[in-house]
């Protein structure tokens, strides 16, 4: 072959790769509205109103990835104002709030249309892990697909109370916070570790751009649901409205921080993480699994910075602790 | 033929275009300054907001402008002022009505009487200086300045793109070509690639006092990332440049020409893109030569389960 055909060849390989790379990396964008921003940067969880479509038939196995034990559940609320899923964890042993929630998607998905709504209250979480290319918080988001897991980057995760709308009798689940195990053989779930999961967060880079009333953020597709660590706080953990918010470092089992700087970690009420917040003091060392979120008071403050301007930032996230090891 | 010589030499592009992104931004920034932009495009938007010509001599605007509030926020220079960049629509708010209560109706155009009325339906013909309806009307014809601004930074980054370009003769076909033959070039390029994107985007992560209370946090105040370090810049005299090239000119200026035309065109377009994408690009790029196949839960969607 000539050189010059050969470099050519080669020249369009490289335009057809460059933008073949950029391709698998799309970028993703939620619009929110800053008034619910503002309502629940520091709160840990939310009750929501909630329709259910479809519900798993069963829990997740639990071994690794995808089998986390986790029941999935996909609706619509006007409290969050985009499609969403909501997950029970160790939902193997949650088999009354596990019922109730198949026996409503059951009876929703054969109304006709006339589905009853459901109150379901547990960790607020925003993550692109299955993001649509554009999803607008209170606008006419398509459910799609439509099963139990439409494109959402809207979670409530984990659930900690679920019941009827308006009725007395919740069924609460906050005792499903704790490390996620198989209920008949033991087995431990296996998250990822710190050390591979931590730095690929501190990499993330988003577009974020607010207007008057509100704000969008485009970040690509991600990855690391859960997430194995051990934390040491750097000052007591506050409480708010819901439960409590800490700031710790990272650290590996044998002490070493690994990020250089801290993270916020979310503590839900009436967990048994919440219940060891309310007793810690700087210094205080724990073990935990937990979940990624988009930090919005971070986005927030990010925002406030830089007014109408759009920027490109470092996504800010914070840790939801779903369940403290007792070692 | 391995897919990583090609994902180099995107790598490498990206990397020429970010560094050359970073100096149009700065260049950008220096000239829209020293030319004031920003503040002049905020008084036109003032006299359109206030419905006066330019040139109106002693009109609202200036009134405004010069109202100590306003004037308080401006830059002495010598015996002039620079205007001020930004006004908060609280300040614009009560400046203005101390200047038309000052002025009285007569003093205020037709355009502003009427608009002013508009904006307190209930007030029949007197004025009524209603401070948050002034603030929210403020507010949103300034975004539409903002967009004006925009569109003419824009323009401005296109222009010292294309001048930069010129100046440096990055021709993204010659680049190419050049980063496709030269493994060890390629290598250097993907070394200096990974040293920039340690560097973090342009905006670093928030600090936080308290659990509630954010900070911004110490690189964000450095602005370091937005500097093309000494070693970058020598690497860049190594990929473009004027070397040879007046003799080829020469020989066959139109040949010449055409050769690096659609090359040049190529970049300039690619910087006005501007530093951010590029970094993100840059970011991606090296993400994907680095990292392995994607873990499982990422490789397909959950079964249905309906």
């Amino acid at each position: 072959m000539k050189p010059k055909m050969h470099f050519r060849r080669t020249a369009l390989l490289v335009l057809l790769a460059a933008f073949g790379a950029l391709a698998t990396d799309p970028q993703f964008e939620v619009q929110l509205k800053k008034s619910w921003i503002e309502a629940y940067k520091d709160r840990t969880s939310i009750e929501a109103s909630m329709v259910i479509h479809h519900s798993h038939k069963k829990p997740n196995k639990v071994g690794r990835g995808s089998e986390d034990g986790d029941l999935h559940f996909s609706g619509e609320s006007d409290d969050v104002g985009l499609p969403f899923v909501a997950e029970i964890v160790n939902a193997a042993s949650e088999s009354k709030a596990v019922a109730f929630i198949k026996s409503v998607a059951a009876t929703n998905e054969t109304s006709g249309g006339n589905e009853k709504a459901v109150a379901v209250t547990g960790a607020w979480r925003f993550w692109f892990e299955h993001p649509s290319k554009l999803q607008i918080q209170g606008g006419n988001n398509p459910f799609t697909p439509d099963h139990t897991n439409p494109n959402h980057s809207f979670e409530i995760h984990p659930v900690s109370s679920i019941g009827p709308s308006g009725g007395s009798s919740r069924i609460d689940v906050e005792d499903s916070f704790v490390p996620v195990q198989d209920p008949k053989t033991h087995a431990r779930f296996e998250a990822y570790p710190a050390e591979t999961a931590f730095p690929y967060f501190d990499g993330i880079t988003a577009r974020i751009k607010a207007s008057r009333t509100g704000l969008s953020i485009r970040a690509p597709q991600l990855r690391y649901n859960y997430v194995d660590f051990h934390i040491e706080l750097t000052q007591k953990a506050k409480q708010v409205s819901d439960g409590y918010i800490a700031l710790a470092r990272v650290v590996s089992e044998d002490g070493e921080q690994v990020l250089p700087s801290t993270v916020r970690m979310i503590f839900v009420r009436g967990t048994e993480g919440a219940k060891a917040m309310s007793t810690a003091a700087a210094g205080d060392g724990f073990h935990v699994l937990g979940i990624p979120r988009v930090n919005l008071n971070a986005v927030s403050f990010l925002v406030g910075q830089h007014g109408t301007t759009e920027f490109s930032a470092r996504l800010p996230y914070e840790m939801i602790v779903v369940g403290v090891f007792s070692d | 033929m391995s897919a990583l010589p090609i994902l180099e030499v995107a790598i490498g592009l990206s990397f020429t275009y970010l560094l050359l992104a970073l100096i149009t931004t700065t260049a950008t920034e220096w000239i829209t300054r020293v030319a004031n932009a920003r503040g002049k495009t905020l008084k036109q938007g003032l006299r359109q907001l206030l419905g006066e010509e330019e040139g109106t001599a002693r009109g609202v605007t200036d009134a405004v402008l010069d109202h100590p509030l306003i004037a308080s926020l401006a830059q002495v220079k010598g015996k002039g002022r620079r205007m001020p960049s930004y006004i908060p629509s609280e300040l614009f708010a009560k400046a203005l009505t101390s200047v038309v209560g000052s002025r009285g109706k007569e003093g205020v155009s037709p355009h502003l009487q009427q608009a002013l009325k508009s904006l307190t339906p209930g007030a029949g013909e007197s004025i009524v200086m209603d401070q948050t309806a002034i603030e929210r009307w403020y507010d949103q014809h300034m975004d539409r300045v903002s967009g004006w601004y925009k569109r003419h930074t824009q323009s401005v980054v296109l222009t010292i793109a294309a001048v930069l370009t010129l100046l440096t003769n990055t021709d993204s076909v010659t680049l190419a070509r050049r980063l496709w033959s030269d493994s060890a070039l390629r290598q250097t390029v993907v070394e200096a690639a990974k040293v920039r994107l340690q560097q973090g985007p342009p905006l670093n992560p928030v600090e936080y006092i308290d659990p509630t209370t954010p900070r911004a946090s110490k690189p964000l105040l450095q602005e370091s990332s937005n500097e093309v370090l000494p070693e970058e810049h020598a690497l860049l005299e190594r990929l473009v440049g004027w070397s040879g090239e007046p003799d080829r000119l020469a020989k066959d200026p139109a040949g010449w020409i055409a050769v690096h035309l659609f090359g040049w065109l190529i970049t300039a377009l690619a910087v006005s893109l501007g530093a951010p994408f590029w970094f993100d690009t840059l970011n991606r790029l090296t993400n994907i030569r680095s990292s392995g196949p994607p873990p499982k839960e990422q490789t397909a969607m959950p079964a249905p389960a309906k």
